[in-house]
């Protein structure tokens, strides 16, 4: 009944012409999007083939592992800096692209677009790398920690190189640099596997440990860096 | 000299971009007026050779435009040309002229005249890298100046100059279409009014007016505006 | 041709100017220290997770132990001594090395023992067993030669030829110390390796960068943007594979020899690669290895350059080449299907081995037998001209447009 009432009443009478419509509008307060709503944003404009190429790396490891075995944590080593090299670009994409002007005007600035971005891709590898370890220990010939010492130094070196090489390079060519960077260090542990076996001997493990402190101080170096010169158009 | 363009198409699939463009350009400057996307870059890509023609042929003198010999008459500033940031404004020049023939004295020699036409010739030694927006058009327009072409072809050669380099660079080409061929193209309609002898205008691709311009015959830029009032393209 | 000399120095500027060809500079050098030196000198050795001593000792010891035999001939005499040494370790031991037997008396003829084993293809146990003579020594490896010849399915052709190089070789064989050769002969893989990666890392750009740089309207657009650019480009790439190549050869040879020595150079390579049948001192077959390096770093250059251009993307093509060297190395064509994969270890990155450049399966062309390492270089060279004509055709052909 009230249906047909409204129905009836809308057809009968004509509305009256909105008067001072955008003054009213403009008194309104707009809602905005909290911080955390911001962050998951911004996880829907990481790039689909960087979630595709981590899962990639995690399916392949664990299917790899039951043939390759004793392999497996070389060859895991070996896909570590591209992963590194995907967040990278992920986290640099709008100075490539010459987005940093307008992202840094606004609201919510590239600071934090870059804080977002890395800080989930960041959050999703380490989740996948915790996942792998226990799994390649099983099949490898290393301990869990040794396991996961292997493929987190090649993936900070990677990350904290990197930065460094996109921030000296400031232009498109920063990700193909990046990319060349991340083959050399992704070669490494394959061509060398035969050669310098030394290097997976466990009197040397006491340097990878050495190795792993710096990088992950690197690492934390080279990304506050790259956040503070997210503040200002240089 | 003469520049003969007969029947000059271009087309990608269904689009056709340049439209049996049909001109003879004698010395002097000639003005190309049209619409973002009318064709003018893609009619001057065709005629410096960078871009195929799907119909009708660009000569110089008789030269096709796929001879060196052509090539070697040309100079040619793109609309939006790049550099290699690591290479001073001098050493720039000096590539360039190699690729134009220019032989190693000559080429220094031109390369610093050049820079001192274009007001560069203290940023001769920096990085191109570190050149403001109006410093890398100022080089562009000194490399397109090599070799002392004959035929010079530049696309919105005025964009990022401030007016008093505009009108500096207004000169330089007055002087130049005395005794060259000069095709430029702009938005900035002053700029054709003040040393253009003749308009060339562009829509869709064709050819819709071709004419001297002087004071006498008006506002050129309410011309402009008429001929592309019907229809206008908003691509 | 003055212009050409300023367009290919330009040329070379563009190449040696950028970051990474530094980065990727000091990262081979460091792979081609640690794969000569450190992976040999540094560290322990182990037996049953017993650390017996340290590389760089052990090698000093065995040094020595060599350089005394070193001159005399692999004999009657020479094979009695080394069974002597090796038939006073207890038939017991678990682990002989660890035996003082062992470090005393055999240890001194170990190497002769090893190229024993490697001419002969005899087991461990059967080694133990076998009666010192020198007679039965090259009776044993003929009968190698011939396995492996068979092996390899060798027509009656090779196996002829085999045999032809094999009697010109001498026997008995002079035992040398040839301990830096033997360290280049082992590292000549990882090197040649991460060499092509580098090759390829720094000329992935060259040709697309013009196009990502927006440079290549100007270029094109000049007198001789077409042809004597192009040409430039690719001499400047060449000489770029060239210089890298010859240039991590010379350190690796210097590395090398600082450690071990140059001793050896005039030896035998059968020494060094028991089935090799070809008359090659140990000193030709090094240079004849990274001889072969270089020009598959080169060719490999001129494929980048050509794949550059033809991608115009430096990620593209870098990915793909890169990802190919990574593939070939997983990848096997089994050795029944010859021809097959003989054509594979021709590949670049497959031919950086000893095993492929010494390969016995040869090429017969107008009646002449050839071998792997005098065929490889003019393929090499008739494919380098293959692809630099590609190359040329699409950058000819490049239209400019949608920008």
């Amino acid at each position: 009944m009230k249906k047909e009432l409204k129905r009836a009443l809308y057809g009968a009478f004509e509305a009256p012409e909105s008067q001072r419509k955008n003054a009213f509008l403009k008194n309104i307060r707009q809602p905005g999007i909290g911080y955390f709503k911001f962050v998951l944003l911004q996880a829907s404009y990481i790039r689909k083939w960087v979630w595709g190429l981590s899962v990639t790396i995690f399916a392949a490891a664990l299917i790899g592992g039951g043939f390759m075995e004793r392999d497996v944590v070389w060859v895991l080593s070996a896909l570590m800096p591209y992963l590194a090299a995907a967040s990278i670009a992920e986290s640099v994409r709008s100075e490539m692209y010459g987005m940093a002007e307008l992202e840094m005007a606004s609201r919510f600035p590239l600071k934090s677009v870059m804080l977002a971005r890395m800080g989930i891709l960041g959050v999703f590898h380490l989740t996948l790398l915790g996942l792998l370890v226990p799994f390649e220990h099983m099949y490898g010939v290393f301990t869990a920690f040794q396991t996961g010492v292997y493929l987190l130094v090649p993936y900070l070196l990677t990350n904290a190189g990197g930065l460094w090489l996109v921030r000296k390079i400031r232009s498109r060519e920063a990700s193909y640099v990046c990319m060349g960077y991340a083959i050399i260090i992704s070669a490494f542990p394959i061509v060398s596997k035969y050669t310098i076996t030394l290097l997976y001997q466990p009197e040397v493990f006491g340097w990878w440990l050495v190795l792993l402190a710096i990088l992950c101080v690197a690492t934390a170096v080279e990304y506050r860096k790259t956040v503070i010169r997210a503040e200002e158009l240089i | 000299m003469e520049l003969i363009i007969d029947r000059l198409s271009k087309q990608y699939g269904s689009r056709i971009a340049v439209d049996r463009v049909t001109l003879k350009l004698q010395k002097g400057v000639y003005g190309l007026l049209g619409a973002n996307g009318a064709g003018k870059t893609t009619l001057m890509r065709l005629i410096c050779g960078i871009l195929k023609p799907t119909g009708g042929s660009v000569s110089l003198d008789g030269e096709d435009v796929s001879s060196e010999e052509y090539r070697s008459r040309l100079g040619y500033l793109p609309q939006d040309f790049g550099y290699y940031p690591d290479f001073t404004g001098t050493d720039f020049l000096l590539y360039m002229a190699a690729l134009k023939g220019l032989d190693r004295t000559q080429a220094k020699r031109k390369a610093a005249e050049l820079l001192k036409l274009v007001a560069l010739q203290d940023a001769g030694k920096k990085k191109i890298k570190t050149y403001s927006g109006g410093m890398k058009q100022r080089l562009g327009i000194a490399q397109a100046l090599l070799g002392e072409p004959q035929l010079l072809i530049l696309d919105e050669p005025t964009a990022g100059l401030d007016p008093k380099e505009r009108v500096r660079f207004r000169d330089l080409i007055a002087q130049l279409g005395k005794d060259n061929i000069v095709l430029l193209s702009t938005h900035i309609v002053s700029d054709i009014e003040h040393i253009a002898d003749s308009i060339l205008m562009m829509k869709n691709g064709q050819l819709i007016f071709q004419g001297t311009w002087d004071e006498n015959s008006g506002d050129l830029e309410q011309f402009y505006l008429e001929q592309f009032e019907e229809g206008q393209d908003h691509g | 041709m003055a212009n050409f000399g300023v367009l290919y120095g330009y040329e070379l500027k563009k190449i040696v100017r950028r970051k990474i060809v530094w980065i990727t500079a000091a990262f081979m050098l460091f792979i081609v220290i640690i794969t000569v030196i450190v992976s040999r000198l540094a560290g322990s050795s182990y037996v049953d997770g017993y650390k017996i001593d340290t590389h760089y000792h052990m090698f000093q010891v065995d040094k020595e132990y060599q350089q005394r035999l070193s001159g005399r001939a692999i004999d009657q005499s020479l094979l009695e001594e080394m069974k002597d040494g090796y038939d006073k370790i207890p038939s017991d031991a678990e682990a002989y090395v660890l035996t003082g037997e062992y470090q005393i008396y055999a240890r001194p003829y170990s190497e002769i023992f090893n190229i024993v084993r490697n001419m002969t293809n005899m087991t461990f146990n059967e080694m133990w067993q076998w009666t010192a003579d020198e007679g039965d020594l090259y009776e044993r490896r003929q009968r190698m030669l011939e396995e492996a010849r068979e092996d390899d399915l060798l027509s009656q052709d090779e196996k002829a030829f085999w045999q032809e190089k094999e009697d010109k070789v001498e026997w008995p064989v002079v035992f040398v110390y040839k301990d830096g050769y033997h360290q280049l002969f082992d590292s000549m893989n990882t090197i040649g390796l991460m060499m092509l990666i580098v090759i390829t890392i720094c000329l992935s750009g060259v040709f697309a960068e013009e196009h990502s740089k927006r440079t290549d309207q100007l270029i094109l657009c000049s007198r001789y943007g077409r042809h004597k650019a192009y040409w430039a480009k690719i001499l400047a790439g060449i000489s770029f594979s060239l210089f890298s190549s010859v240039m991590y050869t010379v350190i690796a040879f210097s590395a090398a020899l600082a450690a071990y020595g140059a001793d050896g150079f005039s030896g035998a390579f059968q020494l060094m690669y028991a089935n090799y049948s070809y008359p090659l001192s140990v000193g030709a077959a090094i240079l004849i290895s990274y001889g072969m390096m270089i020009i598959a770093g080169i060719l490999t250059g001129i494929f980048v350059m050509m794949l550059s251009e033809l991608l115009h993307s430096s990620i593209g093509t870098l990915a793909l080449v890169v990802g190919m060297i990574i593939l070939l190395l997983f990848f096997n064509i089994p050795e029944h299907y010859r021809a097959a994969s003989q054509l594979l270890s021709y590949i670049p990155s497959e031919f950086v081995a000893v095993w492929s450049i010494f390969s016995l399966r040869t090429v017969s062309l107008a009646g002449r037998i050839f071998t792997a390492w005098q065929i490889v270089p003019a393929l090499y060279i008739l494919a380098g001209g293959v692809f630099a004509a590609v190359g040329k055709r699409a950058y000819v052909r490049y239209q400019v447009s949608g920008r």
